[in-house]
């Protein structure tokens, strides 16, 4: 929705990944090369909602290179020069231009294989600098040690093309804390360090970053606010409950989804499954409570109980509804509960 | 060429069969060709027992290659673990000429394997990888994210001397590694153990794959070798050793043999002292040492003139040479003192004589002249590997502690699984670990149990959402090298009487669980162990009460001592002992019958009252501890129970409600003198340290048998 939101009224480039063992933000085994390559293949513009939107932006940029070289008389190597200006300190920025300099030539030449190793390389997908040296002549790909700069210089990029900017939204963030190495952990968060920094001070153009995940991210022992630096930075996140918590706070805590708010859910997925049609729609809203209430059962499972399990486990039961009609939703749990 | 069963060979891919014939093998045995049709033809399970050297490393490796021949596999296809690193350099060569025929590569990889070759690995993993449990922990923790990745394809996973696992922590660890690895991939891999014929092999097979669904077939070649087995006398009347020292020279030089001491110190001393010999008699050196704490250089280099050289070689090794590293052709196999259980020494006579000659060994025990101790007047050492050498003739081996519940091991797979998914809840190691896993002895109460402790002594790290991570110090545990192992290195410890430092000794099992030892050829009590500054604090002792001649970690077996009964009973000399061990022999006949030990089990010794129940060390300690917790003051020698100042009679009294002692073992297990004994045992929360200790080294039931028996006796 915060995508949707950024695409359409603010004209924003946004990307989502999600952060696992396989992809992190400081790394040496492939793992921070891996959230660039993520981070590149879900890029989305309000006309491309679902991603892989890179190939869009390029064009777009391509586009007014063109435009802008035809109305000011400029040649479109000084346009694409000037655009990327702000860029210039950035590493890698005179790679990213020679290789937008190579696509603009594929364009105008119909050279289809150029511009795909343009796509690839922007997408991260030359694994050694070998072979992106031996496609377009670059030496540099983005890898562990660079993932940051590219970040950036997408961001900048995608100013270029006269996006509004680079949206990253940053989900299970708290996968982070679960780095077992303790030196890995502490120098992903000196990333995320580096990063706060740059977005609080405005060393960054066209970059935002929003980082999600459960309350262990901000644990005051092993999470983000072990580090203090951070945690000055990102402050302590007010308290869930009150009306007044301060929007504009770097952290923001967000309540579990109510009981109630969880049938208005569990109702609306009902919906969804008898595609609209309120007539197949067997359950009461009564029965759907009490299907809620069997995930309450147990003591403080309210704080364990996670809304993707218990919209799953619904769904579940649903399908088998469905396959067989004649059979009560008691006993259909009932049965998964035996399994 | 003729081969008795076309099927088995016929069925086999071209290129096993091409590689075969390259052979010129007369036929497969019948054990490789049962191996070959379960293999191809079914989806079980597979247990191949074979005495060593009679190729049931092929057995295995036929049918997977044939497999992998037929159907080639992208990717980690076949996993052969092996518990030694030396095993796996023996095992390469043999692997990477058969798998290479069918275009299967194969990675040796262990802790002496360069770095560069186990990167290039896994930059592109195929074919068949050789290694030791302790590296595979290290692939799974170092590389946890592509655990399931790496191992999805693995279709076979080969067990070798899968025996000297069952039963132990290394074993556990190697079942947990297991389900780890399926669960991650969600795929099953066939498991084919290679055993060799000792013992209950129901119990290898349930190891194997504990909770099994589908059937495990064992495959059993009983085909062996007649042996020849010499027990040999010396009486030691101050220069024991060096007599040894002269006969191991003069019967061994010009041949390859191998020498077993129990002890790291004696393979030393002894190798030495033949080398010295050698320089004094200006003969060619050609005495050799093997034990765990030598370079990995010197150990290959002792391995390959063993196996390569055209000149004789003699090693004098600890249990290091024990399994199945083919050392070439072993003339013949020398234990020096009493082997320290059956199966260990039916291994060590497995060693010699690979190539068509029978094997040979040579047993020999030093006594001494004058006995003091009752184990000593007895002559037991030498009844014991009596004892032993008709257990071999029986084959009756001791059997795996199937009860150990193994705790120790389950605190290491605990953090490894963390590290190995990034952290991971409580629940979910639970249901990997135990519900599904090895440890299915561990109740969810108790795997919390050890959950709570290990947060709070800051191992693990929860979250609020439950999630575990390491803690402060869980993070320094695993990051040392030695985390990868189940096992705990023998840490050397100060031997301290007095303030003064006498020397350093390795802390075993066999140290924590008796009273005294021998140490700096005088006889010492253990007053108190400091486990902090690595000290044995010693005191003099009586020399007549304390005695310690099996310096082996490994407990003897109740069938042990009852063998050691029957033989004093009997009146028959086996024919295997020469003039002097009969000597020694009859003289602990006599002294057995002087003893009045016949039909009494219960004496008196001055004011104290020795009891000798027959029983094998676990029994013995349960009794001690029963004892114990009755207040009374109790000493134990391999043998004997002494009841410190306490008369027959009392003891009589007493036998009725020892009998029916209801204590639980991990009561009992408080009043040992150190329950921690296995590695992360110190991490354990103390209730469940005694259940442990317990469940392995104590056995209630047996004492209950025991004390009836002494009542029946008396």
């Amino acid at each position: 929705m915060i995508g949707g939101i950024a695409r359409d009224t603010f004209n924003l480039v946004t990307a989502k990944v999600d952060l696992d063992v396989r992809c992190r933000l400081y790394a040496t085994g492939g793992e921070a090369a891996e959230f660039y390559r993520r981070l590149t293949a879900s890029l989305a513009i309000q006309s491309k909602p679902e991603g892989d939107a890179i190939e869009t932006v390029l064009n777009r940029f391509i586009h007014r290179v063109e435009e802008e070289a035809g109305q000011s008389g400029e040649t479109a190597d000084d346009v694409m020069s000037r655009l990327l200006e702000p860029l210039v300190q950035l590493v890698g920025a005179f790679d990213l231009l020679d290789v937008l300099r190579t696509y603009r030539r594929a364009h105008i030449d119909g050279n289809e294989g150029t511009k795909l190793a343009v796509v690839r390389w922007l997408r991260g997908g030359f694994s050694t600098k070998t072979d992106a040296k031996e496609a377009l002549g670059v030496r540099t790909i983005p890898n562990d040690a660079n993932m940051y700069s590219f970040v950036k210089l997408l961001g900048a990029f995608c100013r270029a093309a006269g996006y509004g900017g680079l949206v990253i939204f940053i989900d299970e963030a708290a996968a982070l804390c679960a780095i077992a190495n303790a030196g890995a952990r502490q120098r992903n968060y000196d990333m995320v360090l580096s990063i706060v920094n740059d977005l609080l001070q405005n060393n960054v153009q066209g970059v935002g970053m929003i980082f999600a995940g459960t309350p262990d991210l901000i644990d005051a022992k092993k999470g983000l606010h072990s580090n203090e630096a951070l945690k000055s930075r990102i402050g302590a996140a007010g308290p869930s409950s009150s009306r007044f918590s301060d929007l504009a706070a770097p952290t923001l805590t967000l309540s579990p989804l109510s009981t109630h708010d969880l049938k208005a859910l569990l109702v609306k997925t009902q919906r969804v499954y008898a595609y609209g049609d309120d007539a197949k729609c067997t359950l009461s809203g009564d029965d759907i409570t009490q299907i809620l209430q069997t995930h309450f059962k147990s003591l403080g499972s309210e704080l364990v109980r996670r809304t993707r399990d218990v919209v799953k486990s619904f769904v579940h039961l649903l399908d088998a509804l469905q396959q067989q009609p004649d059979l009560h939703w008691r006993d259909v749990l009932a049965k998964t509960a035996t399994v | 060429m003729l081969l008795t069963n076309v099927t088995a060979f016929e069925s086999l891919h071209d290129s096993v069969r091409t590689w075969i014939a390259a052979k010129e093998w007369q036929a497969l045995r019948p054990m490789q060709e049962q191996a070959i049709n379960i293999v191809l033809g079914t989806e079980c399970d597979l247990l191949i027992a074979a005495p060593t050297a009679s190729g049931k490393t092929e057995a295995a490796m036929l049918p997977i290659a044939s497999t992998l021949a037929e159907k080639p596999t992208d990717g980690l296809a076949c996993l052969y673990i092996s518990p030694l690193k030396a095993l796996i350099n023996d095992q390469f060569p043999r692997a990477e000429s058969l798998f290479g025929a069918c275009d299967v590569p194969v990675t040796a990889w262990h802790g002496d394997v360069p770095r560069s070759q186990k990167t290039a690995f896994l930059k592109q993993p195929k074919g068949t990888l050789l290694i030791t449990p302790e590296s595979l922990e290290a692939l799974l923790m170092t590389r946890g994210a592509i655990t399931a990745e790496l191992f999805s394809p693995t279709r076979f996973v080969v067990l070798d001397e899968v025996h000297a696992f069952a039963g132990t922590e290394r074993g556990a660890q190697v079942q947990s590694l297991l389900a780890r690895i399926e669960r991650a991939s969600g795929r099953r891999m066939r498991r084919i153990g290679l055993s060799a014929t000792a013992g209950d092999l129901r119990t290898v097979a349930e190891f194997l794959r504990p909770q099994a669904e589908g059937e495990i077939v064992t495959i059993i070649d009983r085909e062996s070798r007649p042996s020849v087995k010499r027990i040999r006398g010396v009486i030691d009347e101050g220069c024991g050793q060096e007599e040894v020292v002269e006969w191991l020279y003069h019967s061994l030089r010009g041949s390859n043999n191998l020498v077993f001491a129990n002890r790291r110190s004696d393979v030393e001393t002894y190798a030495d002292a033949l080398r010295e010999l050698c320089d004094a008699e200006g003969t060619r050196p050609e005495f050799e040492a093997h034990h765990g704490s030598l370079s990995r250089e010197h150990r290959e280099e002792v391995e390959y003139v063993l196996k390569h050289s055209t000149e004789s070689t003699t090693v004098v090794a600890s249990s290091t040479l024990e399994l199945g590293i083919d050392v070439g052709t072993i003339e013949r196999v020398v234990q020096i003192g009493a082997p320290p259980s059956v199966a260990s020494l039916q291994q060590r006579l497995g060693r010699s004589g690979r190539r068509c000659e029978p094997p040979v060994l040579d047993a020999i025990i030093i006594a001494p002249a004058t006995p003091s101790v009752l184990e000593d007047q007895l002559r037991a050492e030498l009844v014991q590997t009596v004892a032993t050498v008709e257990l071999i003739n029986r084959r009756w081996y001791e059997p795996p502690i199937t009860t150990a519940l193994h705790l120790s091991t389950l605190v290491q797979q605990f953090l490894s699984l963390v590290v190995q998914c990034s952290g991971t809840t409580q629940e979910e190691a639970f249901s990997v670990l135990c519900s599904t896993g090895p440890f299915a002895q561990t109740t969810r109460t108790q795997f919390h149990s050890v959950t709570s402790h290990l947060i709070e002594i800051d191992i693990l790290y929860r979250y609020d959402s439950g999630l575990l991570v390491l803690g402060e110090r869980g993070d320094k545990l695993v990051k040392a090298q030695t985390f990868y192992a189940a096992f705990a290195t023998p840490v050397e410890y100060s031997i301290v009487a007095d303030d003064r430092v006498l020397g350093t000794l390795p802390l075993t099992d066999s140290i924590e669980s008796t009273d005294s030892l021998t140490f700096a050829a005088r006889r010492w009590r253990i007053l108190r162990i400091d486990h902090d500054r690595k000290r044995i604090h010693v005191g003099p002792t009586d020399s007549a009460e304390a005695a310690q001649f099996l310096g082996s970690s490994i407990s003897v077996h109740d069938e042990v001592r009852r063998e050691m009964l029957r033989i004093y009973m009997s009146d028959a000399i086996p024919e295997h002992l020469d003039e002097v061990a009969s000597r020694l022999l009859q003289e602990g006949r006599e002294s057995f019958a002087k003893l009045g030990l016949e039909s009494s089990r219960i004496i008196a010794v001055k004011e104290d009252c020795l009891l000798i129940p027959w029983v094998g060390d676990r029994v013995m300690n349960t009794m001690r501890l029963q004892l114990l917790e009755r207040g009374m003051s109790v000493k134990k020698s391999p043998l004997t129970l002494r009841v410190r100042k306490c008369s027959p009679d009392r003891v009589l009294d007493l036998l009725p409600a020892l009998e029916i002692d209801d204590t639980p073992a991990a009561v009992l297990a408080q009043h040992a003198r150190s329950m921690a004994v296995h590695k992360h045992h110190r991490r354990l929360p103390v209730d469940l340290l005694a259940l442990d200790y317990a469940s392995e080294f104590l056995h209630v039931d047996g004492a209950a048998q025991a004390w009836s028996a002494l009542r029946a006796a008396a």
